[in-house]
């Protein structure tokens, strides 16, 4: 495929050893900190901390700029609309119409935009450091069930299969002669179910053996199934969990109970 | 071939004993393969739309897909976690929340109005419409918060677009398949 | 007790309109390496399934006669009971690992049957090593080729400690390397473990070398069975089933039919070579003498 399936880069940072569950609750508290603030100023600094995290956890250029090249489109899009549509605040710098182009506008943009920026970013720490067998895991060990968990494996151990047989039945469908890229949509459409036939016959072909491999080796033989790999908390994991719990804290309590706008 | 329907797998006098309670193999082997399937056709197949210079991906036909042949829950489940996966691996993983609930409800929906009367063709156009009305406005309000209305404007005919093609491939999925999978009796045929 | 016996048993498949397996009887010792040979649709899969019992449990159809696996009767039994006497392999490669890792693939049974934890690493390393896979624990199966995906397979089934192991043609889907190092794993398993292995193959050609009995099955029904050597005496047999004669015994054939009163029959081209060459030395001798 030309799409990356897999985001995880291996390397031995404080990251990647870091626990998975840390890593999500981490990114889940740093999302939701970057909604809560809406200072343009404070949103750089969650920004720089969130850059410095990905540095830190060694992200390759190219993964970089690949996971930022779609919200850079976004961003721009709205810094250029945001203030077009919102007309609040003085002064006044421009005025078309019913449209007014005022500068807190501007600055609200700006800030927004970051903000996407940082929700967007602070997703590939855990993307980039941590592999899918240990993220399942992870959510497993948050309460996920085993057999939601299972699926959830499976669904990811069989996105690259999938991919290659798409590629491959599009390539013969063409070879046939099938447009893909040309004609009326309907009719386009209608060439595309000669691709998703095939594949998804084979895909519930594959779902079939699957669930004979599944039975054949126990699944399900037993509630009190073992582990082979359990995660443990570190004392690390503990500390890196308190720090991003304070980080999160203080503004979120600045705000909510001491009323202050961030 | 699967059976289709929610159903639990099994059905002969002797079916496979589940002592811990967890989701049958064929339920779980066929929800993560559909998940995957997503994901997968929702990455790999993009179309070239002239009008707008813009590329639609077929992600949406899987949904329906799934949603018309297999239930609401496979619909909501795999429609939902297979785009959500899709944004998370194309580089907009900040998405996947609000993709997992806007693809989550277009196939809960979907499945729950267009297998009314056996799937009747009424119902799937139904369903499909009230599905894709499900996705269009859960994104249009979290871009509107998220980016603010003038994106999240700009977005709505590109979705509404990339319903319109998903919604009609699906359906045109899910005939076929059903047949195939009501008629395929032996489950496991050697070739 | 036998490992595995099976009693005039029929089978029509659910929503079928003819039987895949009809009156079948044969039985299989305990050590003994078994190899089923039949066209498509013979019922070699339909028998492997049934060795463990997914078939009656996981697809359903009408079962008659008596299917004894280790002496349990199919019917009384669940699948996930049976997994710990019986491993199955299946055809191809690419859907029966569904993990993210090798090593998670391998300890998936024992997991399931709550094995503790340190035993089951022990398992995991002592039958990757047996297939030849080990240091392979972090790969994705995606990313193994069709022979080491095989090989995996089979550790995965062994690593529940299964006393038979059942094979329905692991070695379709592969490329000569992939073939030779499948089989390689099959004779280890034969000749260091004395492992009971069913082998189910439309082609004998590498699994001749070190079958105890082949059991020729045409259209449901049991076409002949017997001991490897004699079976492969009447390799026109085998073509008339649909099945490739090895070349080793048709060449065996070509020369007894040439040479008046000679009965040569070939397993492995090392016996051939041994057979032939101390055949031409005597003979030597003898026009010397």
């Amino acid at each position: 495929m030309t799409v990356f399936v897999d985001l995880y880069t291996d390397a031995d940072t404080f990251l990647h050893r870091l626990d998975p569950r840390v890593k999500i609750v981490a990114v889940v508290l740093l999302s939701l900190l970057a909604l809560i603030i809406g200072n343009l100023v404070h949103l750089l600094v969650l920004l720089a901390f969130v850059l410095l995290l990905l540095a830190l956890g060694r992200a390759t250029l190219s993964k970089t700029v690949f996971a930022l090249k779609f919200v850079f489109r976004i961003m721009v899009m709205i810094v250029v609309l945001w203030p077009i549509f919102d007309p609040s605040g003085t002064p006044v710098l421009a005025e078309l119409g019913p449209v007014k182009i005022t500068e807190p506008a501007i600055w609200k943009g700006v800030a927004m935009a970051v903000r996407v920026c940082c929700l967007a970013t602070v997703w590939y720490i855990l993307m980039f450091t941590t592999s899918q067998r240990d993220l399942v895991r992870g959510l497993v060990k948050l309460g996920l069930r085993f057999d939601f968990g299972l699926a959830l494996a499976i669904a990811l151990r069989f996105i690259p299969t999938f991919g290659v047989t798409v590629e491959s039945i599009t390539d013969a469908q063409r070879a046939r002669g099938l447009e893909l890229d040309k004609g009326a949509p309907l009719r386009r459409s209608k060439n595309y179910v000669a691709v998703l036939v095939p594949t998804i016959v084979s895909a519930l072909r594959t779902a079939d053996m699957l669930s004979l491999a599944l039975q054949s080796r126990a699944y399900g033989a037993r509630p009190d199934r073992t582990y082979l790999r359990d995660l443990k908390m570190r004392w690390t994991d503990a500390l890196a969990l308190a720090v991003v719990v304070t980080i999160f804290a203080i503004p979120a309590i600045a705000k909510y109970l001491l009323d202050a706008s961030l | 071939m699967s059976s289709g329907g929610e159903g639990e797998g099994g059905g002969s006098p002797a079916a496979p004993r589940n002592p811990a309670k967890f989701v049958s193999p064929k339920t779980v082997a066929l929800y993560g393969i559909l998940t995957a399937l997503t994901t997968a056709v929702t990455m790999v197949l993009v179309v070239p739309f002239p009008p707008t210079r813009g590329f639609f991906n077929l992600g949406d036909a899987m949904v329906f897909f799934s949603a018309l042949t297999f239930g609401m829950r496979a619909g909501a489940i795999c429609g939902g976690i297979g785009s959500a996966i899709a944004d998370v691996l194309l580089g907009f993983g900040y998405f996947a929340p609000i993709t997992l609930v806007a693809k989550g409800s277009e196939g809960l929906v979907a499945g729950a109005i267009g297998r009314i009367k056996a799937g009747a063709p009424a119902a799937k156009l139904l369903g499909v419409a009230a599905g894709s009305l499900c996705m269009v406005s859960t994104y249009f309000f979290s871009e509107w918060v998220l980016y603010g209305i003038g994106p999240a404007i700009a977005e709505v005919p590109v979705n509404v677009a990339q319903v319109l093609i998903g919604g009609s491939i699906g359906i045109l999925l899910s005939v076929p398949v059903s047949n195939l999978l009501r008629t395929a009796g032996r489950p496991h045929q050697e070739r | 007790m036998r490992a595995l016996e099976f009693n005039d048993v029929s089978f029509t498949y659910k929503g079928s309109g003819s039987k895949a397996l009809e009156g079948v009887s044969f039985a299989v010792n305990k050590g003994e390496f078994i190899t089923l040979l039949g066209r498509n649709g013979s019922g070699k899969s339909t028998i492997c399934l049934m060795s463990n019992g997914l078939i009656p449990h996981a697809l359903p159809g009408a079962l008659e006669g008596a299917v004894r696996i280790f002496g349990q009767e199919v019917r009384e039994r669940s699948v996930a009971e049976f997994s710990k006497s019986v491993g199955i392999v299946f055809q191809e490669p690419e859907s029966q690992l569904f993990c993210m890792s090798v090593e998670e693939e391998v300890a998936f049974g024992p997991e399931n049957l709550a094995v503790p934890r340190e035993e089951i690493g022990d398992r995991v390393e002592w039958a990757l090593e047996l297939v030849g896979m080990k240091g392979f624990n972090d790969r994705s199966p995606f990313s193994l080729s069709g022979g080491e995906k095989q090989r995996v397979a089979i550790a995965a089934a062994l690593s529940m400690r299964p006393e038979m192991l059942v094979l329905d043609e692991p070695a379709y889907a592969l490329d000569p390397v992939g073939r030779f190092e499948l089989y390689s794993v099959l004779k280890e398993l034969k000749q260091k473990h004395g492992m009971t292995v069913v082998l189910a193959e439309r082609d004998p050609e590498e699994a001749v070398a070190f079958s105890d009995r082949l059991l020729l099955l045409e259209d449901g029904k049991i076409a002949g069975v017997g001991a490897t050597r004699n079976v492969l005496r009447d390799p026109q047999k085998l073509s008339s089933l649909g099945i490739a004669p090895p070349q080793l015994s048709e060449l065996a054939a070509l020369l007894n039919s040439r040479l008046p009163g000679e009965s040569f029959s070939f397993l492995s081209v090392e016996e051939a070579e041994r057979t032939l060459s101390e055949d031409f030395f005597a003979q030597g001798r003898a026009r010397r003498a």
